[in-house]
């Protein structure tokens, strides 16, 4: 879990501008200390969530510490099952998207660490989403999972190449599938 | 090549060896040692025992001292007057080469100039006489002799092949190459070969053997302890004498330092060769005349005349005796004639066509054995048998153009002058070489087999004797038998080319239904692929629900019973998955990642992974392995996949206490690996054989165990890797199942190893 915000960051989470956070730090409205030997601010966590308490700021942008699996697939049953096992290990925050649409848009507002992708989509084709993640340059720490009945393996290479860290056959353990996402995630 | 040279040269001296001896009178005058007095009363004597000869030597010296007034009648005036050398060269030639005269008309068909050649013998002969006189140890008079008889060996060959011989007197003439070098290409020997085995068998002494044989050879060359060592070098020079003279018929000098290199092995200053070689034109011109070479006397003329009347009514008298022996040997031969045309038009195999045509010329020859060869249409090869009378075939040949000797044989198709029926000796040589071993005595002749101007092959037979005038009188007949055969091999070619035609569309009609087969094949995997991928997708998705649910239900289960219910549902959901993907895969296969790798060590972790599992069931696992197998392109992870599943296959069909024996052999000399699994199982009968490798196939369906791809996808594993598999099984014995790899054909090893994800 982050224990140290800069400015920019702050401002981020608050959905402020930086000026803004800056003028509050420098009137001590916003606690926090320089870096020793530079004048770089930072604002330790509590004071940050204080600030937007005491300023009625959402917390939700603030991290719960948890990490973020965005799952995407359009059968009901199977995202359904997807929620009652993450949420249940309690590491994870989980939201969910039925088609590539939604999945592009949670992507930009969510930012995931973890996709769990389907291959065949209603509307778009899962390569082409792993793409558009893999084209978005502060996105390239996010995990990609393809999780698919599908079992031709040139196609299977072609996920590879659209950059799928791990491709996992349908059905699946559901044990492992978890082990091996921690181990991505490393909590 | 040296065998076959010694053949020929035996197969032309036996014929020469059908001449009367060297007659009396020769042999004597060869044997007077010098021109002493005794020896001059000797020749007179020997000469006056002879009356044809005195009337021929009385005739010459007569010529020779044309002018006189008076002719000379005495045999002792004439050596008195010409000189006893002279005397005894008349005799001597008159005599031995009047063995090899040949009749009037077939003299002039051949470029061999008798004239131009006693000029040539006569130059050496003066020359080496010449030579002596001035060499310490050697007699003038035996050297003129050896000289005069040097070139033996070229009237023994005009004699015994005059139309061969005739062939390197054109070379000589139009090629300028040296006797001994034409000889040697158109013959494969020489005329001092053959003069020398003349001499031998006429039993000249040593030294005049040595100089027929070696006097083409440069002294240094000579051994040091030859009999007439000298005789050879003198002889040898006044050769190159005669012939820088250009001196009647000879040969270019090719090497320009032999005169000299001569001398000097005579330690004989220049300046005495040169005189020799000067005066060489006057002594020739006196010792033609002498021996009235160019000049015929009335009295020759009538002399010879006489004689070939006598010839000719002795012919005469003997045809008329043999009419009656003929017309039956006539009748007979129209029946060989008409026997042989039955025989060859029923004859259905090359074989069997040359056994009739052999049969048929044994038959007319009344030979003991026969050989009949033909070429191939394209020239490639010549096959053909060797016949016994008695109908038995004692050999069946065929040789290749690779051989050298036959290859001008298969090239040369026309025929011409030399293909006609005659001699078979140096005509067939390369025949002789093979199988002449079998073909008995000789002489033999060779009848070509020829269509349309094109040689198809020959019968080569020995004569027995029995038919006295083999050589040309019957070789009309010969040829109508000769025809009959050769169109009757044309017939069965063609038939052959039909039917080899009429195969080779059957083959190509064959063909084309397996490659219909194959894309039939092919299509109905295809679209197996595109269900299988279609219903993976629609069916994995459930059953991801159906584990998934009851696997997290599991986890909280309490109840044991419960637990195991639910953990059935998550295999059972999984197999069935399976079963799709097994479908895929044998719908379509992965593709193999080929790598040059140690198909031991492949088998040696197959058999390592399965060990436990086979010794649980109480079986025996054995490995058996060639030594030197070298190493295989394939995808060592599906082969070894391969084995552990024929392993488990036979593991599964073998009781305890069997035993399952995994090999891997590997045969040099056909480039084979076969990896085999071989257990003493329950076996499969026919039926269950023929379906062996027919996806969702099981032979123990029964028993529940297995979904019947494993012989299906091992199946497809060979087919990806180029190896080809072989079941044999039979219920009750045991299977055996094989990947025969084939290491002349192996794949080209993959570029890049792809991260494979099944």
């Amino acid at each position: 879990m982050k224990e140290v915000f800069s400015t920019g960051e702050a401002a981020r989470i608050c959905q402020v501008s930086q000026q803004t956070i800056i003028r509050c730090f420098d009137a001590g409205r916003l606690k926090g200390f320089y870096v020793p030997g530079s004048r770089f601010r930072r604002i330790p966590r509590d004071a940050l969530m204080r600030f937007m308490k005491e300023n009625s700021i959402p917390l939700g942008n603030l991290d719960s510490g948890k990490k973020k699996i965005l799952i995407v697939d359009d059968e009901a049953e199977i995202v359904d099952m997807w929620v009652d096992v993450l949420d249940r290990d309690g590491r994870f925050e989980v939201k969910t998207a039925s088609c590539g649409y939604d999945a592009g848009l949670l992507t930009e507002q969510f930012r995931p660490d973890l996709i769990v992708l389907d291959f065949l989509l209603p509307d778009i084709n899962g390569k082409v989403v792993c793409e558009k993640i893999r084209a978005m340059e502060d996105l390239a720490e996010t995990k990609i999972i393809a999780v698919s009945g599908m079992i031709e393996e040139d196609k299977i290479k072609e996920l590879y190449a659209a950059g799928v860290d791990l491709f996992m056959q349908k059905p699946f353990r559901i044990t492992e599938l978890v082990a091996k996402i921690g181990e991505m995630l490393k909590v | 090549m040296d065998g076959l040279k010694v053949r020929k040269v035996q197969l032309i001296i036996d014929q020469i060896d059908s001449l009367p001896t060297l007659p009396a009178v020769a042999a004597r005058v060869l044997a007077l040692a010098s021109s002493d007095d005794a020896s001059a009363r000797d020749l007179t004597q020997i000469i006056e025992s002879d009356p044809a000869l005195t009337s021929r030597i009385l005739a010459l010296v007569n010529s020779a001292t044309f002018g006189r007034a008076k002719s000379v009648a005495a045999v002792n005036r004439a050596v008195t007057l010409l000189g006893f050398e002279a005397v005894r060269s008349s005799v001597l030639s008159l005599k031995v080469f009047d063995l090899f005269s040949r009749r009037g008309t077939e003299a002039a068909k051949t470029a061999f100039d008798r004239v131009s050649f006693w000029k040539h013998s006569l130059a050496v002969a003066a020359a080496a006489q010449l030579i002596a006189r001035r060499v310490r140890g050697v007699s003038p008079e035996e050297a003129f002799v050896a000289g005069l008889l040097h070139d033996l060996g070229k009237v023994g060959l005009d004699y015994a092949l005059p139309k061969t011989f005739d062939q390197v007197i054109r070379s000589v003439q139009n090629r300028r190459i040296s006797f001994m070098d034409a000889e040697n290409r158109i013959l494969g020997l020489d005329h001092a070969v053959i003069g020398k085995r003349l001499a031998q068998n006429w039993q000249f002494p040593e030294a005049l053997v040595n100089v027929i044989w070696l006097h083409h050879q440069s002294p240094a060359h000579l051994p040091e302890n030859l009999a007439g060592a000298r005789m050879v070098q003198i002889v040898h020079l006044a050769d190159l004498l005669a012939r820088r003279q250009r001196i009647g018929l000879t040969s270019p000098i090719l090497d320009a330092s032999a005169v000299t290199t001569a001398a000097e092995g005579l330690s004989l200053p220049l300046e005495q060769v040169e005189a020799v070689e000067k005066g060489l034109h006057a002594v020739v011109a006196e010792q033609v005349q002498i021996m009235g070479l160019e000049q015929t006397g009335e009295k020759d003329l009538f002399y010879e005349s006489l004689q070939s009347a006598n010839g000719e009514l002795g012919v005469i008298n003997q045809r008329l005796m043999t009419t009656s022996a003929r017309l039956e040997q006539e009748k007979r031969h129209g029946e060989i004639l008409i026997r042989l045309g039955g025989d060859v038009g029923a004859a259905a195999t090359l074989p069997a066509l040359l056994s009739a045509t052999a049969d048929a010329v044994m038959l007319w020859a009344e030979a003991e054995r026969a050989a009949v060869y033909v070429v191939d249409q394209e020239r490639a090869f010549v096959e053909g048998l060797v016949r016994d009378h008695d109908g038995s075939t004692l050999e069946h040949f065929v040789f290749d153009s690779a051989q050298s000797d036959v290859t001008p044989m298969l090239a040369d198709s026309a025929v011409d002058a030399g293909n006609e029926f005659g001699r078979a000796e140096v005509r067939e040589g390369w025949l002789f070489e093979r199988v002449g071993r079998l073909l008995g005595q000789g002489p033999f002749y060779t009848l070509p087999l020829s269509l349309a101007g094109e040689r198809l092959g020959a019968v080569v037979f020995p004569d027995a004797g029995r038919n006295p005038e083999m050589p040309s009188a019957d070789a009309p007949k010969l040829s109508a038998m000769a025809a009959t055969a050769a169109l009757a091999i044309s017939r069965l070619r063609e038939r052959e080319r039909l039917v080899a035609l009429v195969e080779s569309l059957a083959d190509a009609n064959r063909r084309a239904a397996e490659a219909q087969a194959e894309a039939q094949r092919r299509r109905n995997l295809a679209s197996v692929g595109t269900m299988a991928a279609g219903a993976a997708h629609e069916i994995n998705n459930p059953l991801a629900v159906i584990s998934g649910r009851a696997q997290i239900l599991a986890e909280n289960e309490r109840d044991e019973g419960r637990r195991k219910g639910l953990q059935i549902i998550v295999e059972q959901a999984e197999r069935a998955s399976g079963i799709i993907s097994e479908l895929m895969a044998f719908a379509r296969p992965p593709v193999p990642v080929f790598v040059s790798a140690d198909p031991c060590a492949v088998v040696r972790k197959a058999v390592e992974s399965r060990a436990s599992a086979v010794a649980d069931a109480g079986i025996e696992l054995v490995t058996e392995f060639s030594p030197d197998v070298p190493a295989v392109t394939l995808d060592s992870r599906q082969v070894q996949w391969a084995i552990e599943e024929l392993i488990a296959n036979a593991a599964a069909a073998t009781e305890r206490g069997g035993r399952i024996t995994v090999r891997a052999d590997y045969q040099p000399s056909g480039r084979q690996l076969v990896l085999s699994v071989t257990d003493t199982g329950s076996g499969m009968d026919d039926q269950t054989l023929a379906r062996a490798c027919d996806p969702f196939f099981s032979g123990r369906r029964a028993a529940g165990r297995g979904r019947g791809m494993g012989l299906t996808k091992v199946q497809r594993v060979a087919e990806s890797n180029l190896a080809e598999l072989q079941i044999e099984s039979a219920a009750g014995q045991g299977t055996s199942v094989r990947l025969a790899f084939d290491l002349k054909e192996q794949p080209a090893p993959s570029q890049t190893v792809v991260k494979a994800a099944v």
